[in-house]
């Protein structure tokens, strides 16, 4: 078994320089993701009364928010980590031109994503629902930011075949099961978007097909958004199950919970997405349905996960010298500097707790009918992907960085504080739009104009002090991500005072460690994937394909009249 | 195996899910509570509509478009007994009414339905929950449930309404030099009892007066001349007149019985 006392990893200088460069590229661009983040809970407050600020229309910001923060930044982020996971578990080397070629096409693919956006031709946001129209350069961008870290998937499964070959009857590393489960799924389900980027959208952006069906485009891109979730989610549970124990002192408590649960995800996170269409007509609501209760199943893995983790956890307390039922919470390393990735990956638990029950609020049907589209969406995915998975990949981007450049965390008292500041503003400005969200405050609105503002006729009181409380918890949170932007950026520029490219994870050891011959094989999982994927989405596609409505002409954000 | 607290972990989850499953279920098939489906009686409609039926039904058609729906205020006895029908005439929108579960999404090119029962007075709220274009925030409509009596009030006022709008645009116009309104020989027909008269035109054909050929005689006046009268006597009216004023002229015509 793998432990990181026995073990030095190295990274070739080749390799470190775009390894960073895939870390700081979206970290920078993440500066101002993070600030137009604030700004839109000062507008959703009332605080900023326009159409837009510092030059940025509200909606470009809102785009630029939800494709930098969610797209570019965890596709580059889990591209570098998977690079390191895979050679660090497997002990093979990095695949020098693999890296190059993939983070290059995904840098240029952002690049030509970026210029539209910043430019006011792509405020479509990240959904990029038509008819409403963006410039051909946004979507092509986005399909290569896509098509690159397909690249990079590519290159880790001849080291995976090749690895099993050499270690016959042995288990692969948790780790390594955890990235090829999430990249197993990215490449699945971004099958489908693709189809409707390249296929429906960039064709009728260029004008050479004039209308499209918006009831298939929508749920083109909801087989691809949901999976998206645990594109995100399940880097976070690999440190979760790997490297959490380990910082918190302990062992993995069950290995095998582990592996079933990435194979769950594997079968159970694609055919789900019709429930985000719930309110959606052309669809027959008996496929709604059917993709609700799949997705009551998807919360099964998570239960399980959430359980072995707090079984590591107690696990690790207890080795520290806690004990009793729940005396032993008080003996984890909830402030230590040195075992810092702790609270970051802490913070992020007690995030999900709610996130996943706000999540199986949103999955049942009937519930959803007072919360679709309202604040109550945002507040929920701000405790998932703005929770575990942003603290992960902030933590993991730091750790990462220091390794490959041999320096230490600058400023460990800040890095420390940065989690739980995290913590605190996510659970004021989720409490807040929870609140107006049950009210019936909508999302993805410039309230600043209307609805917050007293002097408009849709003024609408009883959601403003919930708005309030949304800017003071925004308002946190922005201060959390100046900490953290300060010891990355200094982790970047400060001089190394180790060997750089010398890395090790906190690895922890399994429990108990039982082995279960079929969740140790990825075959059985994939076929089972395929085939509710058929299940699921055959009969409501061919509906769509087949179903009478009428096709829609492209229309500009600015515009109520039709693109000549 | 896996370990024992773990399976039963597995059996706690699965159970769990159960029971929110058969209560969602409870809630769709035993409440009611459902989800939007295909719907293939009404095809996309590009204008808002309410048709009152019996029993306090209501038939709605709202468009959303950008950057309103329409109807834009929509007024309703208590109890009402809505069919909503919803239809987007450009992009997406949404369509939410806070306070019930009204909640749906507006796609251009299909028409999405719900049923709602407004047991409660009230003003409500008709917000567009999806982004739009760059005037979003302005999009809202409003529902007003109001008591039996104030709702017959209210539509007989807006019917006055309309009627003293076409008396006043047949007024200042000077529709009423010519078209006297007791009955009594002008330059023009007389509209008192006109709506629904069989009248004989100049070209030797009979004709039923109704909505077509108002419509088109206030617009196009030298196309259909009723026999005795002369061409050339009506301008057409300049700037011309708007669809809603041509409505409001004929409804003020339907009313002089």
């Amino acid at each position: 078994m793998l432990t990181d006392t026995d073990y030095k990893f190295e990274i070739q200088k080749k390799d470190r320089i775009v390894l960073i460069a895939l870390l700081a590229i979206p970290m920078l661009l993440l500066v101002l993701g993070v600030f137009i983040g604030l700004l839109q809970v000062l507008y959703r407050a009332g605080y900023i009364r326009a159409t837009g600020v510092l030059g940025i229309e509200y909606y470009q910001g809102l785009t630029l928010h939800g494709v930098i923060n969610a797209l570019v930044f965890t596709t580059f982020f889990e591209v570098a980590f998977g690079f390191v996971i895979i050679s660090y578990y497997l002990r093979k080397p990095i695949l020098t031109a693999w890296l190059y070629a993939s983070s290059s096409v995904m840098l240029i693919g952002t690049l030509m994503a970026a210029y539209p956006m910043l430019t006011g031709q792509a405020s479509v946001l990240y959904t990029f629902y038509p008819p409403l129209k963006a410039s051909p350069l946004f979507y092509l961008g986005t399909a290569l930011l896509i098509v690159g870290s397909w690249i990079a998937y590519f290159s880790w499964l001849p080291h995976y075949t090749g690895w099993r070959k050499e270690n016959p009857g042995q288990k692969t590393p948790l780790a390594v099961v955890g990235m090829l489960a999430t990249f197993t799924i990215w490449f699945v389900c971004t099958l489908p978007v693709a189809y409707e980027v390249l296929v429906l959208l960039l064709p009728w952006s260029l004008g050479w097909t004039k209308t499209i069906d918006v009831v298939l485009a929508r749920t083109l891109f909801w087989f691809f958004g949901h999976p998206l979730v645990y594109f995100w989610l399940l880097p976070a549970y690999v440190m979760f199950y790997v490297m959490l124990p380990k910082v918190s002192g302990g062992k993995l408590f069950s290995d095998a919970a582990g592996r079933i649960s990435f194979m769950l995800f594997l079968v159970l996170s694609t055919p789900v997405g019709l429930h985000h269409q719930f309110a959606d007509p052309g669809i027959n609501s008996g496929y709604k349905w059917f993709h609700m209760m799949l997705t009551l199943g998807v919360a099964i893995p998570s239960f399980l996960t959430a359980f072995t983790v707090a079984a590591s956890l107690e696990h690790g307390a207890k080795s520290r010298g806690g004990s009793g039922l729940f005396g032993w919470w008080r003996y984890l390393p909830y402030f230590d500097k040195d075992r810092w990735l702790f609270p970051y990956l802490f913070c992020g638990l007690v995030l999900f707790f709610f996130g996943g029950i706000t999540g199986i609020i949103n999955a049942s049907g009937n519930m959803n009918l007072v919360v679709h589209n309202t604040a109550w969406i945002p507040a929920h995915f701000h405790t998932t992907v703005a929770g575990p998975v942003f603290l992960s990949f902030l933590a993991m981007s730091l750790y990462m960085l220091c390794r490959f450049r041999g320096v230490k965390v600058p400023f460990p008292a800040l890095n420390v504080w940065t989690p739980w500041l995290w913590l605190l503003g996510i659970s004021i400005f989720s409490t807040g739009l929870s609140v107006a969200g049950i009210l019936g405050e909508p999302r993805r609105t410039n309230m600043g104009l209307t609805y917050a503002n007293p002097a408009s006729d849709h003024f609408v009181a009883s959601w403003h002090m919930w708005d309030v409380m949304g800017a003071i918890g925004g308002s946190i949170m922005f201060l959390s991500t100046v900490l953290f932007f300060i010891n990355f950026f200094a982790a970047l520029i400060v001089k190394p005072q180790e060997q750089p490219g010398e890395l090790r994870f906190p690895t922890a050891e399994p429990y108990h460690d039982e082995r279960i011959r079929w969740v140790e094989n990825f075959k059985p999982w994939i076929v089972a994937m395929m085939l509710a994927i058929l299940i699921a989405y055959v009969p409501p596609l061919y509906q769509i394909v087949t179903g009478k409505q009428e096709k829609a002409v492209p229309y500009y954000p600015w515009s109520p009249a039709p693109e000549k | 195996m896996i370990e024992k607290s773990e399976q039963k972990v597995f059996f706690i989850a699965i159970t769990l899910m159960l029971v929110f499953a058969s209560l969602v279920l409870y809630a769709g098939m035993g409440l009611g509570i459902v989800l939007p489906t295909c719907n293939d009686q009404i095809a996309p409609f590009k204008e808002g509509k309410v048709i009152p039926k019996e029993n306090n039904r209501f038939e709605v058609h709202y468009v959303a478009k950008m950057w309103s729906f329409e109807p834009a205020e929509l007024v309703l006895p208590e109890k009402a007994d809505v069919d909503l029908y919803l239809s987007a005439l450009d992009v997406d929108h949404g369509f939410e009414v806070p306070g019930t579960n009204l909640n749906l999404m507006a796609i251009p090119g299909s028409v999405n339905a719900a049923h709602h029962r407004f047991d409660k007075k009230g003003e409500y709220l008709v917000i567009c929950h999806e982004y739009c274009g760059l005037n979003h925030q302005n999009m809202s409509g409003k529902i007003r449930v109001v008591s039996g009596e104030e709702y017959t009030r209210i539509m007989q006022e807006m019917a006055t309404r309309t009627l003293a709008a076409g008396e006043k645009l047949m007024a200042d116009k000077q529709c009423s030099a010519c078209h006297t309104t007791d009955g009594t020989e002008g330059l023009g027909p007389t509209l008192k009892g006109l709506y629904g008269k069989r009248e004989k035109l100049s070209n030797g054909n009979e004709i039923v007066v109704d909505d077509a050929y108002l419509i088109d005689s206030i617009l196009h006046p030298d196309k259909q001349i009723v026999q005795n009268f002369d061409p050339g006597a009506m301008p057409p009216s300049d700037p011309p007149l708007s669809e809603e004023e041509v409505r409001q002229i004929i409804d003020y015509i339907k009313a002089l019985k």
